[in-house]
């Protein structure tokens, strides 16, 4: 198992590799000047051609690209052109209220999804079947930024039950941290609350038609035992997967929904580096973004032989 | 101690840490503002940005500081003497001046501080070509030594628009003016708090104790500058309908630009007072490319100012009559030089008159390209107009779309359209920013060493001259008005009028009071 996740990780190496090339090569393709933005509208073309020498971006490319991935191999992902502060310190003060926010996200997500799905399945055609088509209806179908300002509307400014933006960070106290967090969080897990749902119902469906439940039912087990017991651990699978391939979703949801309940996090930092053609910034966050979904696809590769035992690495 | 009773006993001292935090700031006043632009540079001589200019005139002070009239007054100075028929100047510093590090302001700071800026900005340039030297006479007076009198020295010093001459210590001021400064270290009425700032979400200033502030009342820049809340935030919410929902809320205070289509809105809330401030107002202008066809052809920019109707531009942007103003002049308003004198071209507003002006002017149907910044609402509108406009003159015409930062690089080019090049754009400055000549950076024509369009013209730059160099009032207006008059012959920009800005504060706020940029001292929460 050790052995499976250092080759796992270390395959991630390369992957990393391409993308910082790939990302690297884009910026450099992409139209816009850093030193033009900084200088102003006052600025000569000689101050800015002074900015643009001091801030290295006079170099060629592949001398830029060789000087940023020797300083990123020893954990340098440089400084901001515009604050000059360094890139790790700037993620690395995103990266709570991103993670708080994807962390209640898929809590709610499963919460909900899962339990629905069960649901639905074990009523197939019932009331909470019916119920689960009109929520995966409206998950997939609402926007993010409609659903965000509704739910704003109605339980922040009209109910006044909680803050219509903003993030406390969590040291402040869990109530605050809590109350800024449910909106964006709720918004964020409707389509992934959906999805899960939808996976677990029809997973659910596909294993309570297999010989072994009906034996089990033939042998008079409990209903809910053959539910969550037998059927619920069999059909867990793909949900896993789901839940997986979701959180690489969310990670792009919450630029949407940062934006909409001004929480400053890792979305909200890289759309304010594009506009600004922050290249370190960008660069670094696209770094450590795929650095996360390497992480929680092998966290899910994990898991599955704690949900199967058949499955060995 | 059993399990339970250990997570009852975690649970209340998780409950209470909040509640202690809440006992700790219900004594101190602050005022929350929402700031739309992203304060990510801490040097306001290195960069123009908006809102690093409002962050340091938080933290940083100025020698003088210009009233609502553009007339300089003392601010960290006790006053100024004019000595040596007009080629001397001596600076007394104010006593008990001090940075936040509790170290007194020294002359070295003020000379230090003089030198970087006038390395950046226009008018300081300006200002140094005729400066000779420096020399401190003590800690607190020093003198301004010049080749050539400079009557406009103390306007300046204390200029409003653009990059203003901020005092630092003579360490952050002595820094290479092509690099930033890193420390924060100001002598203005509130101190910034670096450990909790975060680029692009948050930034806090806290009161300065030692700050002494004038005694005459505040006029724009000028007189006391009062710190009069204990902390100061700001919260950088990019969605104007989270920024409404929380200022109507009172999570906020005070929202310094209130988009305009949610103004009745806001208007309809008791709580919220919704006024312009700064009176200056925005102008706004359609730039044009001098160095390649079809606006290289001087005939050519004249038939398009003849088609243009200044109120369609500004009615695409605003509804309320009352925040726009057609200007047909190259001055705004306020300013001592305002005239329509030459503005005849602009008052034409015909097309028909314009498309056979145009026929004259011999337009070989060569394409124009418009270069459109679609993230700023009022810049997408105009430039749709502008379109829209051209099509009906008969142009071949192409708006690209594209956010700043590629338009301020794709400005730069002085390449035919086919080539990446452009024809024109749309642009806009306060008030302040075109009240004269030293700080109207549009109003040149020194070619392709000028502003991006690089007009040419000869006679506007020497004209200019005049301005600079004349000794009196009366002098500095003719040359004033000559400049543009010559300048509506050569059209560097057509000026398309101008919007007042409003913003949005609650009804608690004191001390709100009319200024040219976004100054936050002064305002007090009741």
């Amino acid at each position: 198992m050790l052995g499976y996740v250092v080759r796992r990780l270390l395959m991630a190496v390369p992957v990393m590799g391409v993308v910082a090339l790939v990302v690297f090569s884009l910026l450099y393709l992409t139209p816009g000047d850093p030193a033009q933005v900084l200088a102003g509208d006052t600025a000569t073309p000689e101050q800015i051609a002074k900015i643009r020498t001091s801030l290295g971006l006079d170099e060629p490319p592949v001398a830029r690209f060789a000087h940023w991935l020797w300083h990123m191999v020893q954990g340098d992902l440089g400084a901001s052109i515009f604050s000059g502060e360094p890139v790790t310190h700037m993620i690395g003060q995103r990266l709570q209220p991103t993670f708080s926010l994807l962390l209640i996200a898929v809590v709610i997500s499963v919460g909900v999804g899962v339990p629905f799905g069960v649901a639905a399945a074990a009523r197939r055609g019932g009331f909470y079947d019916h119920a689960l088509t009109t929520f995966t209806t409206l998950g997939f179908s609402l926007p993010a930024f409609i659903a965000g300002y509704g739910l704003a509307y109605l339980f922040a400014t009209t109910l006044k039950w909680l803050p219509v933006q903003g993030f406390v960070p969590l040291e402040q106290g869990v109530d605050a941290w809590l109350r800024n967090l449910i909106l964006p969080a709720t918004t964020l897990s409707l389509v992934y609350a959906a999805i899960i749902a939808r996976v677990t119902r029809a997973s659910m469906l596909e294993v309570l038609s297999e010989d072994y439940i009906r034996t089990a039912r033939a042998k008079g087990v409990a209903p809910r035992r053959i539910l969550f017991r037998h059927a619920l651990k069999n059909a867990a699978v793909p949900v896993m997967t789901v839940i997986g391939i979701g959180v690489a979703t969310l990670i792009g949801s919450a630029v949407i929904t940062e934006n909409v309940f001004a929480i400053p996090g890792i979305g909200r930092l890289t759309v304010d580096a594009i506009l600004h053609r922050d290249y370190p910034i960008i660069q670094g966050v696209v770094l450590l973004l795929s650095a996360g979904y390497v992480l929680v696809n092998v966290a899910v590769d994990l898991c599955y032989t704690l949900i199967d035992p058949r499955i060995r690495y | 101690m059993k399990r339970r009773n250990f997570l009852k006993g975690a649970s209340l001292a998780g409950s209470a840490l909040p509640f202690i935090g809440r006992q700790t700031l219900a004594a101190t006043k602050t005022l929350k503002i929402i700031h739309n632009g992203n304060l990510a540079s801490l040097d306001p001589i290195w960069t123009t940005a908006p809102p690093t200019k409002d962050y340091a005139f938080l933290v940083f002070d100025q020698l003088l500081a210009v009233d609502s009239k553009y007339v300089p007054h003392p601010q960290m100075a006790e006053g100024w003497t004019v000595e040596d028929d007009g080629k001397t100047y001596v600076l007394g510093l104010r006593q008990g001046l001090k940075f936040h590090d509790n170290v007194p302001v020294r002359s070295a700071d003020c000379i230090a501080s003089i030198q970087r800026w006038g390395a950046r900005d226009g008018f300081g340039q300006l200002m140094m070509k005729f400066v000779d030297g420096f020399e401190a006479i003590d800690d607190a007076k020093f003198k301004i030594k010049l080749k050539k009198p400079f009557p406009l020295l103390p306007a300046a010093l204390g200029k409003s628009n653009s990059s203003q001459c901020f005092i630092m210590p003579e360490r952050m001021a002595k820094v290479d003016p092509m690099k930033q400064v890193t420390e924060t270290i100001g002598s203005g009425p509130y101190r910034f708090l670096k450990e909790e700032f975060v680029s692009g979400a948050k930034a806090a200033w806290a009161k300065f104790d030692g700050y002494i502030p004038r005694k005459e009342p505040v006029d724009s820049i000028a007189g006391g500058r009062i710190p009069a809340v204990d902390r100061i935030e700001w919260a950088f919410i990019s969605d104007p309908s989270t920024a409404m929902a929380a200022l109507v809320a009172g999570e906020q205070d005070y929202w310094d630009a209130p988009a305009l289509d949610l103004v009745p809105v806001m208007k309809a809330d008791p709580n919220i007072i919704v006024s312009p401030r700064n009176l200056t107002g925005s102008y706004y202008m359609l730039q044009l490319n001098h160095v390649q066809p079809p606006f290289n052809n001087p005939k050519i920019r004249q038939a398009l100012a003849m088609a243009i109707d200044q109120e369609n531009f500004l009615k695409a942007a605003v509804s309320d009559p009352t925040l726009m103003k057609p200007v047909y002049s190259y001055y705004g308003a306020d300013s001592p030089y305002y005239t329509e004198d030459g503005a005849d071209v602009l008052k034409v507003k015909s097309l028909d008159k314009a498309k056979a002006a145009l026929k004259e002017a011999g337009y070989g149907g060569e394409k124009v390209v418009i270069l459109g910044v679609m993230e700023n609402p009022t810049f997408a509108a105009m430039a749709q107009v502008t379109e829209d406009l051209l099509k009906r003159l008969g142009m071949n015409v192409q708006l690209v779309a594209m956010d700043f930062a590629t338009m301020a690089q794709r400005r730069t080019s002085k390449e035919p359209t086919d080539k990446g090049g452009w024809s024109c754009f749309i642009t806009s400055w306060t008030g302040s920013d075109i009240v004269n000549p030293a700080v109207h950076q549009m109003l040149r024509a020194a070619g392709t060493s000028g502003w991006f369009g690089w007009p040419t013209d000869p006679e506007m730059e020497s004209l200019r001259d005049q301005w600079t160099n004349a000794t009196n009032e009366a002098d500095q207006k003719k040359a004033a008005i000559a400049l543009q008059v010559e300048a509506f012959k050569t059209l560097p920009y057509i000026p398309l009028g101008s919007l007042i800005a409003l913003v949005a504060y609650r009804k608690n706020l004191t001390g709100v009071w009319p200024c040219p940029v976004a100054a936050y001292w002064n305002i007090g929460k009741s």
